[in-house]
C-alpha cells in the first residue's frame, strides 16, 4: 500500500480468487448452459474435522497435527468424474472462522512469525469434497489482530522476515490478512495461482480500503466448466 | 523499549528460583490466585512479575527492563495450555470464541475469566477494610499483567464497569482507569481513532432514533465513549444533528463540571450549544406554531431576555398558547393525557423539544442561566407530567421500568425537579403514579391521607388533572375500595368518558355504507390501485351521473360506488365529477370505491348512499343509543344496529390504548363502582360485547377484575394484595384461576340475557 505510512506500505491485503463452481460440462449446441454442478466455493473453506469428539477449535494453540475438512464432504458424481485422479486443492486458501489460512507446506515452510505476532502453525491433513486425505498442508492460525496504528508502533519494531503475514484490524467488523511484498513475490515466482497479485485500486491504496467496508480478500468467482478445465487451472470465467 | 533478544527474556524464566519463601499468597487471596502463580511465574520475568502481582514491589525495575511491555511476545492460550490448566479452562468457557480463543475473545471476556478473583478480592463482603485495600491492588496488578498481554488495548467495557460504577466493586475514578489502563489517552495529538468514531456515530443515531432508550445505562454507555479519550469532545467528528449535539454537548459540558474539568474541549463544547441551541428552539417551536400568528417571535425574545423576572403577562400567555398547533392524534393512538392536559405538538414522543429540556436540564445544573430555567418554566407550564417524564428517564437505571433505587432518590429527584419550577401539585401527582407502581405500601397511606384529607377534598381531582387520565380514574377507585361507603367520587364523570370513548371509534359516513349491507353483497371497498387495468373496464352511464351527482355531494362523504356487470364495473352513484381520475402512482383519486356484486339492487345502493351520516351525526347517534340502552330505553339489538353503522368494530376496544386487547377499559372502574346492578351489567353488555358476540378476552378480563372485587369486598383479600395479584390470563394464580371460573360463568350467563 503505496500511500500508508510506515511498514505498512510493505503489504497489501490478501485477496484470494474466489472459488466458484466446477460443472461437468456445457451442452453439445453450445448456449452455455452448464450441466450438474460438481463442487462449489464452500468446499475450500476448510473447518477442522467435524467427527472429531473434542470438535473445539481451541486446540489451535498447540500446534499439535490437525485433520480439516470441506464442508460439505462425499461428491459422488466429482470422484466419478476424477475418473481415479486425485482432486487438485488449492495452495492457498481460507479456513473457516476467519483467523486462519491454509497453505501448501511448500508456502508455509519458508514463512517464520515473531511470537509478538501470536501465529500459531499446524500441521493438517485435509480431507477432499471426495474423501481422499491430503498430506502436506499447514494451517496458520492468527491469534492476535492488530490495529493500523499497532502495526507501525510495534510490530515495526521486528525484522521483515519476522513479520511476513499480519492480521489486520480494519474496521470493527472488517479484518485482513496483510502480506508482505517479499512474500507475494515469492508465491508469484512459485506460480501460485490462488492470490489476486494485481488487487484492484480500492483494495490496493490504504485510505481507499478504509473507506471499502466490503472488504471480504475474495477477489472474482472463478468457474470451471469441467473437471479437466479445474485440475488444469483453466477457469472459463 | 522492546527487547530484540528474545531468548534473553525466556533465560531469565527459572520459576522456582525466582519465587521467594515470602511471596506466597496470603491467605485470603491464596486460593484465587493459585490459577495464575504458575501462569505469570514462567512468563518472561515472571518471579520479579510475581512479586509484583503480590507485593507491587519492583515495578521500577520490570519497567525498565520493558518487561510489561514484552508480555505482547505470549500467546495467552499456549502459555495457559503449558502452565495453568485451569486457566485454560477458564479461557475456553469464559470466552466466547466458536472458532480459537483469540486475544480479542479474551480482551471481551477478562471481566468473567478473571471472575474468581475479583469475587474474593472486589466483593468479599469478609474483607477487612485494610484486607480489601489489599485486595483491590493485587487484582489491579494482575489486570496490568492481562493489559500487556493483550497489547495495552484499553480495557474492555465490563472491565470498566467493575473498576469504576459499579457499585458493590468499584474503587477507581474514570481518569485513574484511563491513565492505567488505556494507552491510546497518551497520544492525543494524534486523530480519534476509528473505532471511537465508529463509536460516537452509533451513538448518535440510537440517540436520534431510539430516545425512550435514554436512561442511566444508556448514560452509562455514553461515559464507556467519551470517558475514553477527549478526543471524542471534538465536534468534528461528531455526525450533523443539531437537536442531539445541543443535548449531548449539555451533558458533556454538565459532566466536565462535576469532574472539576474545563479545559479547550469543554469551551468548544460551549461555543457550539451558544451557536445552536437558539436556532434550535426556534426552528421547533415555530414549527409546531399556527404560521399565521407572529407570537414565535416574541416568545423567542422572551426567552432571549436576560431578565429572568420578566414574567409573561397572561394575555401573552394565552396567545402563545392558543397559538401551539394542537394536536389530536393521541387520540387515535391513545397516548395518556390527562383531562385537562391539551396535548401540543410540541411534546409530541418525537419532537425534537425533548433534546432541549434535556440540554436545559444538564446546563441549568452546571452552569445556570435565565435562558435555560425559561425554556424549563416555560415547558413545566404547558406540559408538567410530559416534562417530568422527560426528565425521569435520565435518573432511572432502566427507562421501562423507571424506578429508583430508593426513596432517598425519588426524593431528591422531586427537590431538584421544584427548584427547576415543577409546581408541588404536579410532583404530588407524579409521586402518586409512581407510588401506586413501586411502592405500594406508600401509595395506601397517601389514600389514607386523602380520606382524612376533610375540606380539601375537593381539590383533588382536579390536582390529578393533567395526569395520565387512567391514573386519575384509577386512584379515585383505590380510594373507593378503601372506603367504599364514600361512593366513586367521580361517578358523574361517567357520562363523558363514555362519550370520549365512542367518538375515538366513530367512522366517517363512507365506510358505514359497508355496515349497511351484508358481507357477500360487497365485492370490495377501499383505496384502489387501477394502473393495470384497461381504460373502459370502470364504465360511467351517463343517466347515473345527472341523476346521482347533487345528492351525493350533500353528503359530505367522498366516494364512487361501483356494481360488477359482468367483466366490467359499472358506475352507479359517486360524489366526484372524474370519479376515474388517477394519482401518478396509479391509485384512483377518489378513496374509497365500493364495488357491489352484481346480484344487489341498484335502488337499494343509491338509497343507502343518500342516507349516510356525517361524522358529526354519528357521534351524536351513537352517544344517544348507548345512554338509551343503559337507561334500559331501548334493546341490545336496536343500540347495535345504530352502532354498526357509526364506529369501526374491527378496533373496538374501550380502552385508550389500542395495543392490546387486554388493556383496562377507561369505563371499568364505573363497572366496579356502580351500585345499581342492572346498570353495571348493560355496561358490560357495552363493553364486551361488541356485535352480539362477546369479545371474549375483554369480557374475561373484565370478569376477573369483578371476581377480585368481591374477594376484595368478602375481605378475603387485602387491598395491597389486590394491587400486587397479576390480572393477566398467563398470570394468575392456579387457586384464584379454579374459582373464577364459576364466577365467570354465571356473571356471563347473567349478560347474556339482557335484551
Amino acid at each position: 500500500m503505496l500511500d500508508a505510512t510506515g511498514i505498512l506500505t510493505e503489504y497489501l491485503p490478501l485477496e484470494l480468487f474466489m472459488m466458484g463452481t466446477v460443472y461437468s460440462g456445457t451442452d453439445k449446441e453450445g448456449s452455455g448452459e452448464c450441466y450438474p454442478e460438481l463442487m462449489c466455493y464452500p468446499n475450500f473453506e476448510w473447518i477442522l474435522d467435524p467427527h472429531k469428539q473434542d470438535n473445539s477449535h481451541c486446540n489451535l494453540y498447540n500446534g499439535s497435527p490437525q485433520l480439516f475438512c470441506g464442508e460439505e464432504p462425499g461428491y459422488k458424481l466429482l470422484a466419478k468424474h476424477l475418473n481415479g485422479d486425485t482432486l487438485r486443492l488449492p495452495r492457498i486458501s481460507y479456513c473457516s472462522g476467519d483467523e486462519s489460512l491454509m497453505l501448501s507446506n511448500e508456502l508455509a515452510d519458508s514463512l517464520m512469525f515473531s511470537d509478538m505476532l501470536g501465529v500459531v502453525k499446524t500441521p493438517a491433513t485435509i480431507c477432499d469434497p471426495t474423501q481422499f486425505i491430503h498430506h502436506g498442508y499447514t494451517a496458520l492460525s492468527f491469534f492476535k489482530m492488530f490495529s493500523l496504528e499497532r502495526i507501525n508502533q510495534r510490530v515495526s519494531l521486528l525484522p521483515a522476515h519476522e513479520r511476513p503475514i499480519i492480521y489486520c484490524r480494519l474496521f470493527s467488523h472488517v479484518r485482513a490478512f496483510l502480506v508482505h511484498q517479499d512474500v507475494l513475490r515469492n508465491w508469484q515466482d512459485l506460480k501460485v495461482k490462488e492470490v489476486n497479485f494485481q488487487p484492484a485500486d480500492d483494495v490496493a491504496s490504504l485510505p481507499k480500503l478504509l473507506l471499502n467496508d466490503g472488504f471480504y480478500g475474495i477477489a472474482e468467482e472463478q468457474e470451471f466448466y469441467s473437471i479437466e478445465k479445474y485440475q488444469r487451472f483453466a477457469p472459463d470465467r | 523499549m522492546f527487547n530484540k533478544n528474545k531468548h534473553s527474556l525466556w533465560a531469565i524464566n527459572d520459576p522456582t528460583s525466582s519465587l521467594p519463601n515470602s511471596l506466597e499468597p496470603s491467605s485470603f487471596t491464596g486460593e484465587c490466585l493459585a490459577t495464575y502463580q504458575s501462569f505469570v511465574i514462567n512468563l518472561p520475568h515472571g518471579g520479579a512479575l510475581w512479586r509484583y502481582v503480590l507485593t507491587g514491589e519492583g515495578e521500577h525495575a520490570l519497567r525498565q527492563q520493558s518487561a510489561f511491555v514484552d508480555l505482547d511476545h505470549v500467546l495467552i492460550p499456549l502459555h495457559a495450555y503449558r502452565y495453568s490448566p485451569n486457566l485454560l479452562d477458564n479461557l475456553r468457557y469464559d470466552t466466547t470464541s466458536e472458532d480459537l480463543i483469540s486475544h480479542a475473545d479474551i480482551h471481551q471476556g477478562l471481566n468473567e475469566v478473571l471472575d474468581d478473583v475479583s469475587t474474593t478480592l472486589l466483593v468479599n463482603e469478609q474483607l477487612n477494610t485494610e484486607q480489601r485495600a489489599q485486595g483491590q491492588q493485587t487484582y489491579l496488578r494482575l489486570l496490568d499483567i492481562f493489559f500487556h498481554l493483550l497489547d495495552q488495548r484499553t480495557l474492555d467495557d465490563s472491565i470498566y464497569e467493575q473498576l469504576v460504577t459499579n457499585d458493590d466493586s468499584s474503587f477507581m475514578t474514570n481518569t485513574e482507569f484511563y491513565q492505567r489502563f488505556s494507552l491510546e489517552n497518551y497520544g492525543q495529538s494524534e486523530p480519534l481513532p476509528e473505532r471511537l468514531r465508529e463509536k460516537i456515530h452509533e451513538f448518535i443515531d440510537t440517540f436520534d432514533m431510539w430516545f425512550h432508550k435514554v436512561d442511566l445505562d444508556y448514560i452509562d454507555k455514553m461515559e464507556l465513549v467519551f470517558g475514553e479519550s477527549r478526543l471524542t469532545y471534538d465536534l468534528s467528528d461528531w455526525p450533523d444533528e443539531p437537536y442531539v449535539t445541543v443535548c449531548l454537548a449539555s451533558y458533556l459540558v454538565h459532566r466536565d463540571f462535576k469532574n472539576n474539568v474545563n479545559d479547550s474541549y469543554t469551551r468548544q463544547l460551549n461555543d457550539a450549544i451558544q451557536r445552536k441551541f437558539m436556532p434550535c428552539l426556534t426552528q421547533v417551536i415555530s414549527r409546531t406554531m399556527d404560521t399565521n400568528t407572529q407570537v414565535c417571535p416574541e416568545l423567542m425574545s422572551w426567552f432571549a431576555d436576560d431578565d429572568i423576572s420578566a414574567e409573561l403577562s397572561t394575555e401573552r400567555v394565552d396567545r402563545i398558547i392558543s397559538a401551539l398547533v394542537i394536536t389530536y392524534t393521541h387520540i387515535k393512538h391513545g397516548s395518556p393525557l390527562g383531562s385537562d392536559q391539551r396535548a401540543y405538538r410540541l411534546f409530541e414522543s418525537l419532537s425534537e423539544f425533548r433534546y432541549l429540556i434535556l440540554a436545559s436540564y444538564y446546563l441549568e445544573m452546571s452552569q445556570p442561566s435565565p435562558f435555560t430555567k425559561k425554556i424549563l418554566r416555560f415547558s413545566f407550564a404547558l406540559a408538567e407530567q410530559r416534562t417530568l417524564q422527560i426528565l425521569l428517564s435520565v435518573q432511572v437505571q432502566d427507562n421501562y421500568k423507571r424506578c429508583f433505587k430508593d426513596n432517598e432518590e425519588l426524593f431528591d429527584f422531586e427537590q431538584t425537579m421544584i427548584s427547576l419550577g415543577a409546581p408541588k401539585g404536579a410532583i404530588t401527582a407524579f409521586s402518586l403514579q409512581y407510588h401506586r407502581r413501586h411502592n405500594p405500601t406508600l401509595y395506601l397511606q397517601r389514600i389514607e391521607g386523602y380520606l382524612k384529607s376533610g375540606d380539601q377534598l375537593k381539590q383533588w381531582p382536579s390536582r390529578l388533572g393533567k395526569v395520565d387520565e387512567k391514573f386519575r380514574l384509577q386512584f379515585f377507585l383505590d380510594v373507593y375500595r378503601a372506603d367504599p361507603s364514600r361512593g366513586y367520587q367521580l361517578a358523574g364523570e361517567r357520562q363523558r368518558i363514555l362519550q370520549e370513548t365512542l367518538h375515538r371509534r366513530v367512522i366517517s359516513g363512507t365506510y358505514s355504507l359497508e355496515a349497511m349491507f351484508d358481507e357477500n353483497e360487497i365485492f370490495y371497498y377501499g383505496s384502489f390501485m387501477c394502473s393495470s387495468l384497461p381504460d373502459d373496464f370502470f364504465t360511467v352511464d351517463a343517466q347515473v351521473r345527472a341523476d346521482s351527482m347533487l345528492t351525493i355531494h350533500q353528503t359530505e362523504n367522498p366516494l364512487a360506488v361501483y356494481r360488477q356487470v359482468g367483466d366490467h364495473f359499472n358506475l352507479v352513484i359517486t360524489s366526484e365529477k372524474e370519479p376515474l381520475s388517477k394519482l401518478d402512482n396509479g391509485w384512483l383519486a377518489i378513496d374509497p370505491i365500493f364495488i357491489f356484486k352484481e346480484h344487489v339492487d341498484v335502488t337499494s345502493i343509491i338509497e343507502a348512499v343518500k342516507h349516510l351520516g356525517t361524522i358529526k351525526e354519528h357521534k351524536k347517534n351513537i352517544v344517544r343509543a348507548a345512554q338509551q340502552f343503559l337507561a334500559n330505553e331501548i334493546r341490545f339489538g336496536d343500540y347495535y344496529k345504530i352502532a354498526k353503522c357509526c364506529v369501526c368494530f374491527d378496533s373496538f376496544y374501550w380502552s385508550d390504548s389500542s395495543s392490546h386487547r387486554q388493556k383496562r377499559p377507561n369505563l371499568l372502574p364505573f363497572v366496579i363502582s356502580e351500585p345499581d346492578i342492572n346498570v353495571r351489567n348493560r355496561l358490560i353488555r357495552l363493553i364486551c360485547f361488541s356485535d352480539g358476540f362477546a369479545t371474549e378476552s375483554q369480557f374475561d378480563m373484565v370478569a376477573f377484575e369483578l371476581f377480585l372485587e368481591q374477594l376484595l369486598a368478602q375481605q378475603k383479600i387485602t387491598l395491597r394484595e389486590r394491587f400486587e395479584l397479576p390480572t393477566s390470563i398467563f398470570e394468575r394464580e392456579l387457586e384464584l384461576e379454579e374459582l373464577f371460573i364459576p364466577f365467570r360463568d354465571a356473571l356471563a350467563q347473567e349478560i347474556n340475557n339482557i335484551q
